[in-house]
């Protein structure tokens, strides 16, 4: 194709303080390569910030925006990912950008736009097909603004993902050797905004295999700011080695990864070595970007998550189903499955009611098989039997919350609809 | 076995009834129709627009071809309808041997019988006028292939009684009356004094007395039972809605009042439009 490159996936890593890009194309094997903003060197991380520069009319990302604002911090943003990610509501916030406003969505478009523009000249690039982006923790608010701005760079919407770290972690594993992640597996993230411990382990038991992650956050116990002198590094060491104490003592890990700024320098003087104790241990910083990458290209090559269900943040947790009666027989029509990214786990049907005043949602554990009924009472329509149409809708609002909607359809034009409808929010954690 | 039904797709572009005026979107709404209009509907609604409907905008492709090989070796009514009304869950086992059973009876009746169930649905779905074209056919018809007087007695009763609906009560009593001459029974009696008392003439009380031999005294009794039916009709809930309603009683402004009263007329006069056809 003209020379040029073609990229099947694209992964990005966005994260509050660095981004990294990596990609695997249609001339390669199943292995991401990072983008380097200096071909030739290994300069994979990218300042997150963005600077518009009024001279020459255009806005700028990484280390050229830093340079560019050296002289004048007006028109620079940065920190923009955490301070997104700690809001609830997008409209009307905005970042002040020397005299001018630019909305969250707009700072989010600009970003990607350069950032899409600095890697197809670097790669000699014309076609991205997939992009996935791995986000720690993303909202609902910051999905909806990646997958707004990523269609308005002109991707389509089956080819863009938004994932959580939790799920690149997963994506990464699934394609590495089986050797690694034939137990557990260990992670440890340490940057400026937190240290979190993540835990991969596969359940065998389940049909499909799940696999699942678990999260412990201790932020607050290895605050980055210990870092900044000897002492506080020995005491870092410390509580280190105690937090793998705790949490390796209950499981069988295959291998360790260590990610983030934190693990830069050598301060793990005790706990380094309890890690290595049995087990291969990593350090990298590209987990991340390439879990996404291998995330976006789910549609291009068999990849081994197909026969997986994940459990993890950002995933369904429960099968969602409908009692119905179908061919004169109860059925459960499946209306969500477990495992799936929140944001894509919705459902739409229409019923019709026969003799009954209550619809009936019954929740299924996939692991422990366990269920439970949740049942939604109907006013009655004051119409023949069988003439009450209803759309029954589900859609989720993070991973452990839903919402179903009833709403009256009436019966064509033999009946008008009511303008009924009922809405219920359900919490799955209160469930069970 | 009561539940949830799941739905089938619903057309882009529905299947227009005319003697209903609807359009029909669903297979569910097509089921309906067929089975609550069972004595309306001649083999004659089995034609190609009804296949295209199902086969394109319902996309029910073994249900049309089901349908389209009936029709195309000029297959039975019955099944045709067994067919359709069958796709689906719909319909249960036991109403599908119900409907089943009437178009059987539907097969044995005659031509003037099988006009009158037809007439018969009009009424019961409230096309009064058709009803009435109907029953004034069937009644020729009826006396060329020499019915029963019980039969013809029937028809005449049906006419009357949608003449009554339609507050006609002079054409009401007219055609009970013809109807107690030919087969007399006590129903036919009671309505026939009603609609005589509801006409408020005194020329055909004399007649309803002259003709039919009905004293002052049953008279009276009729008229009391009247009064009391009257009475607790206004007793009734929707009475009450619209009494309520229609009464001013300064509680709202002028202009809120007169839209609300012309609602209810204008939903009135509707009604007695689509009654008349």
């Amino acid at each position: 194709m003209n020379g040029k490159l073609e990229i099947l996936g694209l992964g990005i890593d966005l994260a509050n303080d660095f981004t990294q890009v990596s990609y695997i194309s249609n001339n390669m094997e199943n292995d991401p390569v990072s983008v380097s903003v200096i071909p030739g060197e290994q300069k994979y991380l990218i300042p997150t910030v963005l600077f518009f520069d009024e001279l020459s009319g255009r806005w700028h990302i990484g280390d050229d925006a830093i340079q560019r604002a050296f002289n004048s911090n007006k028109g620079y943003i940065s920190n923009f990912v955490k301070t997104m990610l700690e809001c609830d509501d997008f409209k009307g916030q905005y970042f002040q950008c020397g005299d001018r406003k630019i909305s969250y969505q707009e700072t989010i478009y600009y970003y990607l736009s350069e950032l899409f523009y600095m890697v197809r000249n670097l790669l000699n690039c014309e076609v991205i097909h997939d992009v996935s982006v791995a986000i720690e923790s993303p909202v609902h608010e910051m999905i909806d603004c990646l997958y707004t701005q990523l269609l308005k760079i002109g991707f389509v919407r089956e080819n863009i993902r938004v994932i959580d770290h939790a799920e690149a972690f997963i994506y990464y594993m699934l394609n590495q050797k089986r050797e690694l992640w034939i137990n557990d597996v260990a992670l440890f993230d340490y940057n400026k905004d937190q240290f979190i411990y993540r835990k991969m382990r596969t359940i065998k038991n389940t049909k499909p295999k799940t696999i699942s992650v678990d999260e412990e956050d201790y932020s607050e116990v290895m605050h980055y700011s210990l870092l900044s002198d000897e002492s506080g590094k020995n005491i870092a060491d410390r509580k280190f080695f105690q937090i793998i104490q705790e949490n390796f003592r209950k499981s069988v890990i295959s291998s360790v990864f260590l990610t983030g700024s934190g693990f830069y320098e050598e301060w793990a003087k005790e706990s380094l070595p309890e890690l290595c104790s049995k087990r291969k241990v990593f350090k990298g910083y590209n987990l991340y970007v390439k879990g996404s990458t291998y995330s976006a290209m789910k549609r291009y090559k068999n990849l081994n998550d197909i026969e997986y269900l994940f459990d993890c943040v950002g995933r369904t947790k429960v099968n969602i189903n409908l009692l119905i009666v179908h061919d004169g027989r109860n059925m459960a029509l499946s209306l969500s499955k477990a495992g799936k990214n929140w944001y894509e786990a919705g459902a739409q049907t229409e019923c019709i009611l026969d003799e009954i005043s209550r619809i009936q949602v019954v929740f299924e554990e996939p692991i422990s098989m366990m269920s439970k009924i949740y049942a939604i009472e109907l006013p009655s329509f004051e119409r023949p039997n069988k003439t009450t149409r209803i759309r029954i809708s589900l859609a989720y609002t993070d991973d452990i919350n839903c919402v179903v909607k009833i709403e009256d359809l009436g019966f064509g034009e033999f009946f008008k609809s009511t303008g009924f409808s009922v809405t219920k929010e359900i919490n799955i954690e209160d469930l069970f | 076995m009561s539940g949830l039904l799941l739905c089938g797709k619903k057309a882009k572009r529905p299947l227009y009834i005319a003697h209903i005026e609807k359009n029909i979107y669903s297979i569910e709404e097509l089921q309906y129709y067929l089975y609550n209009n069972i004595y309306l509907i001649g083999g004659d609604f089995f034609n190609d627009e009804l296949y295209n409907f199902i086969n394109d905008e319902l996309e029910m492709k073994t249900l049309s071809q089901k349908i389209r090989n009936l029709m195309v070796k000029k297959g039975d009514f019955k099944d045709m309808v067994m067919v359709l009304l069958g796709a689906g869950s719909y319909y249960s086992m036991d109403e599908l041997k119900g409907i089943e059973q009437t178009l059987k009876m539907l097969e044995t009746m005659s031509f003037s019988q099988r006009l009158k169930s037809k007439a018969d649905g009009y009424f019961n779905s409230g096309k009064y006028t058709t009803a009435i074209k109907s029953y004034i056919e069937i009644i020729a018809e009826a006396k060329k292939e020499k019915e029963s007087d019980e039969f013809i007695a029937s028809i005449w009763n049906n006419m009357g009684a949608v003449y009554a609906r339609l507050f006609l009560f002079r054409e009401a009593y007219s055609c009970f009356k013809m109807a107690s001459t030919l087969y007399p029974g006590q129903k036919i009696v009671d309505r026939l004094v009603v609609s005589a008392i509801m006409c408020e003439d005194e020329k055909i009380i004399e007649d309803l007395k002259t003709q039919f031999k009905i004293s002052d005294d049953e008279i009276s009794e009729y008229e009391i039972s009247l009064d009391y039916e009257k009475k607790h009709i206004r007793t009734t809930d929707a009475f009450g809605k619209v009494a309520e309603k229609l009464a001013y009683n300064n509680r709202k402004e002028l202009s809120t009042y007169y839209q609300e009263v012309s609602g209810i007329i204008d939903n009135w006069k509707n009604e007695y439009r689509e009654m008349v056809g």
